[in-house]
């Protein structure tokens, strides 16, 4: 066994060195095809500089024959995501001739991961019922990764798809991802309706709900005051902190009495969203309640309320300078720092 | 072995059977390593370009507070500022703690930022010496200047997190270099995973040699020098494989004081670092693992090795063996601290691999390989051992040392490739070679060395608290 | 003249500053192109650049800090800077206006758009 110990050291040591040699030797031949390439896109990169001042499609179409596809669908991306309006539309029109849209929706499905997802975050530039039929077939995708960046091409793009059957195919149980706010962003307005089913429905995981109504927060759309305070009154802490700032980005009074009972929830998040919310408000008659929170265990909450009695303007602030000057301790030092913070004599 | 009595060469044999038997179960556990390392890699998520980076995450990323502490950085501390000033990510504010320096540490950075004292409210959640003043920027509303009493790194940092009001914080040292999309990778696990997720650190990678202008790294190179080339191999092979390896079983134990993202909320539940302590890095995520399954809440620690974090390793072996006294002093004292964690089966993997990793690498390995290298050879010249014996003794220190050496290179090029050219490939395998003759030895005297300061205690110790700010990337 | 006005360009996307610049001199202007905030602080002085277009993130020096030291500085402060970044948070563009930023584009831009401002400002200068 020991002199075993000694024998097999010695064979893998060997073959490690084999296998480094053959590594040198790919890696060696990855710089010849690099440098090919990096000249390839040097001579590419005029052509697309002078497509978008002269908009001469032969031309260009001329060019990209000479350099091999990948060169062609590498820059193509860059300047996409460079730039907006008409020359991108144009440059958009001659790539997917030069055929850079079919190649995208090849790789979505081909390839390993890094190069499916850049397929699937890089074809929403090419809109179109291929793209979309690309979406579909990526949804079924072993990376959780390529699996929602097609379901934000999918809503992106304008599928009918329902959002349900969309949040089932990325099997969202086990999935948490902040980004589904960003999934959830992009939902057109007219389908907001399937973001409030999701909302009300029993069993959508917390993360989710907090995430829907962060999105549905910045709509300004006042409809969804009930639901949200619904959401407060039974949601998990998370879901109600969430609830509390979306009624405070509405900023409308009708928010007011949901906001007002938040101020004493047990859970101290939320308390210190109803504090933030409350001044977005303006809820004047709320700085009573406020310099109460100025005495919280939490620091968080302490401050919230005394930035929100600050921002509700003269009244608030003198209030805040009532309690700088004889407060409780621990409210007189928290209504003095902020007021110094604002550049105020306490 | 006529001439020696039974019991002497029995007794050579059973010492000869334990030195194996040791470097048997660390060589073991190297194994592992590279397995677990290998599923890591290429079970990562897939690297974003820069610019969809920024589309994916921009308006979903957390805001995060940068956390510098600063002791006598005059030469550099406008550089680095500047530089963290220009990373990509959309929320973010940096809190310089200048930590009682006594050279013009803040001075220059009031110059150069026209520094204004301010009024900022502050959660009084963990201790630290009293701070003087905190500043800010006329230059860039990102900028804060914390000027405190001096108490050491853990306290300047803790006094920084008190500051801060983002739900993420950053810790990174005054003379390391991050790279511009760093946060923005290192953010990953906190936006996919924003419930579990309480710690994430990147890679140390060593700029020797690199060309480094504009605040970044903008040719990457080998060292000249052997030194720091021998460290290279050894960051790969101990901090980037071994780290993949733990976190993919959330088992990991150190996420590097030079560069680590945590969550405040469980910093602070945890007291944040501790003061006084030699290894704050490692201290604090023991604490962290403890809380959190003390508390039996789900959560994860984790590494991934796209951020990357510049450092500039030490290049002469004074310095280097200083160096790897102090990180050894700081594994024994985080090891006895929590001692109480070790095979205890409350802390699950932490307890059994986490702590165990730590007693056989860092408590016993160094002590059993010198003896090895002193007594197998004194053994068998003495004629009381088997030839065997020194063999297999040779096989585990030097040939298999190669042979996890260069797979951790292998393991590098094959899923990384962060190495810019062919002829560094080839560099690295003769230095992941050399590494096991000379530079392991080496290292083990350093760890012995710093076992001993260690067992003696107290002497020379506060000196180096003071002074702790060398670079701490282990 | 507004045609023979030299614009400075300062942006670590080095197909941005490719893109731009081709752009420009297609319509007569001269250009300079910097890469970095220091360099675009010392073209500033070397150069006399009639006008700025700046990005926020960048090496050593910020564009946001730029922006400061420009408008800061008497000698540049008449010059126009036109913000180019993909910074679109409302903090930063009304931070970068606060500091005397004569107009903030949001990237990916429409480079007509650029254009169209830049002639703008230029115009009104004279």
């Amino acid at each position: 066994m020991l002199y075993g110990l000694w024998i097999s050291s010695l064979l893998l040591a060997t073959i490690s060195l084999l296998v480094m040699v053959g590594l040198v030797a790919a890696r060696l031949f990855r710089a010849h095809r690099q440098d090919r390439r990096e000249q390839a896109r040097k001579r590419l990169l005029p052509a697309f500089l002078t497509f978008t001042e002269d908009g001469d499609q032969e031309a260009f179409l001329g060019k990209v024959a000479t350099v091999p596809m990948s060169t062609t669908v590498d820059l193509a991306l860059e300047f996409l995501n460079l730039m907006r309006g008409d020359e991108h539309e144009s440059l958009v029109n001659v790539l997917t001739t030069a055929g850079v849209a079919k190649e995208l929706i090849s790789r979505v499905t081909r390839g390993d991961k890094t190069r499916r997802i850049h397929a699937v975050e890089a074809l929403p530039f090419f809109p179109g019922s291929d793209t979309l039929a690309a979406f579909q077939r990526a949804l079924k995708d072993r990376s959780a990764d390529v699996r929602l960046a097609a379901a934000i091409g999918l809503v992106a793009g304008g599928s009918t798809m329902p959002l349900s059957d969309l949040l089932d195919e990325l099997r969202v149980g086990d999935l948490a991802s902040r980004r589904l706010v960003g999934l959830f962003r992009r939902l057109p307005s007219d389908r907001s309706d399937e973001l409030r089913t999701i909302l009300t429905s029993r069993d959508t995981p917390s993360i989710v709900q907090a995430a829907a109504i962060e999105a549905l927060g910045t709509s300004g759309d006042y409809s969804l005051l009930p639901l949200f305070a619904a959401s407060v009154a039974d949601g998990e802490p998370e879901v109600s902190a969430a609830a509390i700032h979306a009624i405070g980005e509405l900023a409308h009074p009708a928010g007011a009495a949901t906001v007002v009972r938040a101020l004493s929830s047990e859970d101290w998040q939320v308390r210190a969203e109803a504090a933030a919310a409350a001044a977005r408000i303006g809820l004047d008659t709320a700085s009573r309640q406020l310099s109460e929170l100025l005495e919280d265990d939490e620091w968080l909450v302490r401050y919230a309320a005394s930035k929100a009695l600050f921002n509700l303007g003269t009244e608030g602030r003198s209030v805040l300078a009532e309690v700088a000057r004889n407060g409780k301790p621990r409210s007189q030092r928290t209504a003095a720092l902020l007021l110094a913070e604002e550049g105020y004599e306490a | 072995m006529n001439n020696w009595l039974p019991w002497t060469t029995g007794s050579a044999t059973i010492i000869a059977w334990f030195v194996i038997a040791c470097g048997l179960a660390q060589t073991a556990v190297y194994l592992l390593q590279l397995v677990l390392a290998a599923l890591a890699l290429s079970r990562r998520p897939p690297v974003a370009r820069a610019t969809l980076l920024w589309r994916r995450y921009s308006d979903v990323a957390p805001p995060v507070a940068l956390v510098v502490p600063a002791y006598n950085e005059e030469m550099n501390v406008v550089e680095s500022v500047r530089s963290l000033l220009s990373l990509e990510y959309p929320a973010y504010e940096v809190i310089v703690v200048n930590d009682g320096s006594r050279d013009a540490t803040l001075d220059r950075l009031k110059e150069a930022y026209q520094l204004q004292l301010v009024t900022r409210p502050y959660e009084e959640a963990l201790s630290h010496a009293p701070i003087r003043g905190i500043y800010a920027s006329q230059f860039s509303n990102r900028l804060f200047v914390v000027d405190k009493e001096n108490g050491g790194k853990a306290d300047a940092q803790n006094a920084g997190i008190n500051v801060s009001r983002a739900p993420l914080f950053c810790v990174i040292d005054a003379d390391s270099i991050l790279e511009p999309d760093a946060l923005l990778r290192a953010v990953h696990p906190f936006v996919d995973d924003p419930v579990r997720t309480i710690a994430v650190g990147g890679t140390i990678r060593i700029a020797n040699g690199s060309e480094v202008s504009g605040g970044r790294v903008s040719n990457v190179r080998l060292p000249r020098k052997l030194l720091p080339l021998l460290q290279i191999v050894e960051y790969l092979r101990a901090f980037l494989m071994a780290r993949l390896a733990w976190s993919r079983i959330n088992s990991l134990m150190l996420v590097s004081g030079a560069f680590g993202l945590f969550r405040r909320r469980e910093a602070v539940e945890v007291g944040g670092f501790t003061k006084g302590s030699m290894g704050e890095d490692l201290d604090f995520v023991v604490k962290l693992h403890r809380h959190m399954r003390d508390n039996r809440r789900d959560y994860r620690i984790e590494f991934i090795p796209e951020p990357v974090c510049w450092t500039e390793a030490p290049e002469s072996l004074d310095v280097l063996g200083r160096q790897r006294a102090r990180w050894q002093r700081g594994s024994l004292e985080v090891f006895f601290r929590y001692r109480s964690m070790l095979f205890n089966p409350r802390y699950g993997r932490i307890g059994f691999l986490g702590f165990g990793h730590i007693l056989l690498v860092d408590v016993i390995g160094p002590v059993i390989e010198v003896l090895g290298y002193i007594l197998m050879p004194a053994f068998w010249l003495l004629g009381i051992l088997a030839v065997d014996y020194l063999l297999a003794f040779t096989a585990l220190v030097f040939t298999y040392g190669v042979f996890i050496s260069v797979m951790s290179l292998i393991l590098e090029e094959a899923e990384l490739r962060r190495f810019p050219r062919a002829r560094d490939l080839v560099i690295l395998t003769l230095a992941a070679i050399l590494e096991n003759f000379g530079y392991r030895q080496l290292n083990n005297y350093w760890r012995l060395k710093g076992m001993w300061q260690y067992a003696r205690g107290g002497t020379g110790w506060g000196e180096m608290t003071r002074k702790g700010f060398a670079k701490q990337a282990k | 003249m507004t045609e023979k006005a030299k614009i400075l360009i300062c942006d670590d996307d080095l197909l941005l500053l490719d893109l731009v610049e081709f752009k420009l001199k297609a319509k007569g202007y001269s250009v300079v192109r910097a890469e970095n905030g220091e360099d675009a602080l010392v073209a500033m002085a070397a150069e006399r650049p009639d006008l700025i277009v700046l990005d926020a993130m960048m090496p050593l020096l910020d564009g946001f800090e730029v922006l400061k030291r420009v408008k800061q500085d008497p000698n540049f402060s008449p010059v126009p800077v036109v913000m180019l970044t993909a910074r679109r948070a409302e903090k930063d563009i009304v931070s970068a206006l606060d500091r005397g930023a004569d107009d903030y584009l949001v990237k990916p831009f429409i480079p007509d758009e650029l254009l169209a401002r830049i002639s703008r400002l230029l115009a009104a200068r004279r």
